[in-house]
């Protein structure tokens, strides 16, 4: 009996070693597989299409101080975008397709591995990825347009340098939040819709390799453009997200749509999705203790 | 007495020995100084004694040199030259020397490394045109700078996007990456065009990047845009207004109606003193904005020169600014006032001729900057033992740096060529005695410093600058004590003599 208290207590205390998880490809996509017949996908898919309009209140035109400033619109496609890590081979049947829940030996909290982004448009689909290219492209729409006037243009296109959007963040170097531009788009093409409006046509590059669109700002947007006779001109806009605001943080808007589900092909899927990414490095650690997730 | 003849002559000899290298605790105090200003350590045990042996043989002098050519080139002079220059930048600095910038540097820290350490001319800091880096941390959200998006963005429009494993799997090894633009691109121009100098003066629609204009002046032109001082007489306002609004002239009602409502804060002429430099420069960084855009912007290198001159040059882009920057006096009295500053110290004036031996210095060094630095260590003012200032010579750099304020002003904007012309923190004021007393006559009536400034005429009322009640006793008793220079030699006769 003595010696039955004394292996178990052995046993207790000796140091567990745990079997390695890995990386694996699969028609070039990456899944993790456990090692003890469990194996999730990196997989990603879109939320619903949600339609939500941007207020934008021109407040400055360095080339034409005196112009009227107008007030306008910006009509737009968009949807969340959910990242995470899904079983795809479990041997309880009811976790298949489940997001990898990661607990925590002794504590009630856990976390499925997953990360949402609640604004995709067509915009982020010309420079960043390709599941938003089927959405209508966003489009501009004004009380007036003196504020074009100046804009390069060729038939029914316009031509804009640079448009991008502000937003109050940290700075790097002295960690203090301030406004600064972080997004946006450079060499964009509006094309004038038989309606007046216009439409964002073309996105050269992206400011930032995010995608985001210039006017998803909680602060300014601003258009920079070389105008005919050559001068720089800038014409900024006080923006409005509120109405998207309200759509992203309704109940349910995260909620994916199975049909778009898929596993990731490109890596720059991953792009920003942070808790999916350290949570699979973790996983992908030697000594890491898979039985911390479910 | 035989004994005490060869004592005397051991004792002339062993003087005479040292006599070119200074007193061997000199020389000592010099070999600590060195290794301490160019490394951050002191010398090593081992490097003490081959010093006392040096000393022993006599060749002590040509130890030091072997040393300092030896310092130049080790890592730590690297390290600590580049904190320097983040501080001039106002970056943020690494504080230990634990890893070498090879493995974590950003495309700035790299560049300023490689300048410092390959002996390079201190112009390619501007200059540069290629960069090296670690790309960014794909799974590190803290990492700060995605110098991929920053450098192709405007390039290829196209990000280098990380595999699977840079993202997913934890020992992955990370590539450097090296990014060349072509010798005649005109958007780049040395640290001016990295993430970290874009990140530390970020833009926003106000602020239409003057903030980073400001910077390079500050930096490379060592203009602080002082505050302005509107003229006060109807001549010098007018040609104030013909300075900053060349075209006024012609100006219709509808023109002045249109500018009054633009940009309020840059129309106003106390403020345009700063914009007229300001906001052409800002255009030319252009449609950069968190990263660089693909097309340069056009602007101009816009002040007026120390000497009076008016410098306005079109530039097409950045690069066209690098270029344009180096060639200005400006340029290189700033920057070896910088390097004054940084090896000799701050609390060492600097008079306008040895300024103008250290820019020639700098020039037929090729702005080599290890040379350069090797040339300061080996000046008087770097290897003597500093001495404790007597009253007076501590007293003239106090009213020195109250004149400083003083010269700002008077330098940029005033149309007297002789104020222009007179540094005011450059003692002494003249060699001819009859000059010194008008020059101090001058200062003591126009400030009105026996009253604390009551009836002063400088400086101006609308001055953002005024003297406080320190300032006027300084200079009061510096005045009263005959306004000594900085070796304590006094320019006037003292207060209550004849």
């Amino acid at each position: 009996m003595i010696r039955f208290l004394v292996f178990g207590l052995a046993l207790a205390l000796s140091p567990q070693t745990f079997a390695a998880a890995q990386m694996v490809y699969v028609n070039g996509a990456p899944y993790v597989d456990f090692g003890d017949g469990r194996i999730a996908v990196v997989s990603h898919a879109m939320g619903k299409l949600n339609h939500g309009t941007i207020a934008l209140r021109q407040i400055e035109n360095t080339c034409d101080p005196g112009q009227v400033l107008a007030n306008c619109k910006i009509h737009m496609e968009f949807a969340s975008h959910t990242v995470g890590l899904r079983w795809s081979t479990h041997p309880d049947a009811n976790k298949l397709n489940a997001y990898v829940k990661r607990i925590f030996t002794g504590s009630p909290n856990s976390y499925d591995i997953k990360d949402g982004f609640g604004i995709y448009s067509w915009f982020s689909s010309q420079v960043r990825n390709q599941w938003t290219a089927s959405f209508n492209p966003d489009v501009i729409e004004c009380d007036q347009y003196d504020w074009m006037k100046q804009l390069p243009a060729n038939g029914h296109r316009r031509f804009l340098q640079s448009w991008t959007g502000e937003t109050m963040s940290p700075n790097p170097e002295t960690g203090v939040s301030e406004n600064q531009t972080i997004s946006g788009g450079f060499n964009i093409e509006l094309e004038k819709n038989a309606a007046g409006t216009f439409t964002v046509a073309k996105i050269g590059s992206a400011v930032s390799g995010d995608g985001v669109p210039p006017y998803i700002s909680n602060s300014v947007s601003t258009i920079t453009f070389l105008a005919n006779n050559n001068q720089q001109c800038q014409v900024a806009f006080e923006v409005s997200i509120e109405d998207i605001i309200k759509k992203v943080q309704a109940p349910h808007f995260y909620d994916i749509d199975p049909a778009t589900e898929m596993p990731v092909r490109s890596p720059i899927e991953l792009q920003n999705k942070f808790t999916t990414i350290n949570g699979i490095r973790a996983i992908l650690l030697p000594g890491a203790n898979l039985k911390e997730y479910e | 007495m035989r004994t005490f003849k060869v004592l005397i002559a051991a004792l002339i000899v062993a003087l005479s020995l040292f006599a070119n290298a200074g007193t061997p605790a000199q020389t000592e105090t010099y070999f600590f100084k060195l290794s301490k200003s160019l490394r951050g350590v002191p010398p090593t045990l081992e490097e003490r004694e081959e010093f006392a042996k040096a000393v022993q043989a006599g060749t002590a002098e040509a130890f030091l040199q072997k040393k300092t050519q030896e310092y130049l080139t080790d890592d730590k002079f690297t390290f600590k030259l580049k904190q320097k220059v983040d501080e001039l930048l106002k970056l943020k600095q690494q504080r230990e020397f634990d890893k070498t910038p090879k493995e974590t540097g950003t495309s700035y820290d790299r560049l300023v490394s490689e300048v410092i350490q390959s002996n390079s001319s201190w112009d390619q800091l501007l200059l540069a045109k290629s960069y090296h880096y670690m790309p960014p941390i794909p799974w590190d959200f803290l990492s700060s700078y995605n110098e991929d998006a920053f450098f192709f963005i405007p390039n290829q429009g196209h990000v280098p996007s990380p595999s699977f494993e840079d993202y997913l799997v934890p020992d992955t090894k990370r590539v450097e990456r090296h990014v060349a633009f072509a010798p005649d691109d005109l958007r780049i121009a040395g640290v001016v065009t990295t993430p970290r100098f874009f990140g530390r003066y970020v833009n926003t629609a106000l602020n239409k990047n003057r903030r980073r204009a400001a910077a390079v002046f500050r930096v490379f032109l060592c203009d602080s845009m002082a505050p302005s001082v509107p003229a006060t007489d109807n001549q010098g306002e007018k040609q104030d207004f013909d300075t900053i609004f060349p075209g006024h002239s012609s100006y219709t009602e509808d023109d002045i109606r249109r500018n009054t409502q633009a940009d309020v804060h840059g129309q106003l002429m106390d403020c345009k003193s700063c914009h007229y430099k300001l906001d052409p420069l800002g255009q030319v960084f252009g449609f950069s904005a968190a990263t660089l855009a693909p097309l340069p912007a056009a602007g101009s290198l816009t002040f007026k020169g120390q000497d009076g001159r008016a410098v306005a040059i079109p530039l097409r882009g950045l690069g066209d600014m690098a270029q344009a920057l180096i060639q200005q006096t400006e340029y290189e009295k700033c920057q070896v006032r910088h390097f004054w500053r940084w090896y000799i110290g701050k609390d060492v004036p600097v008079s306008r001729h040895k300024e103008q031996e250290l820019v020639k210095k700098f020039n037929d060094l090729g702005r080599k900057t290890q040379d350069f630095v090797s040339y300061l260590v080996s000046l008087p003012e770097f290897k003597e033992r500093p001495q404790a200032l007597t009253q007076d010579q501590l007293l003239a750099r106090r009213a020195v740096n109250i004149m400083k304020n003083c010269n700002d002003c008077h330098q940029s904007q005033d149309k007297d060529p002789d104020i222009r012309n007179w540094d005011l923190t450059d003692l002494p004021y003249s060699q001819d005695a009859d000059e010194r007393k008008d020059a101090i006559r001058l200062l003591r009536k126009n400030l009105d410093i026996d009253h604390d400034g009551v009836g002063k005429k400088m400086p101006p009322k609308d001055s953002l600058w005024k003297l406080s009640q320190d300032d006027f006793a300084i200079l009061r008793d510096w005045i009263n004590r005959g306004a000594p220079d900085f070796d304590g030699n006094a320019q006037v006769s003292p207060k209550g003599t004849p």
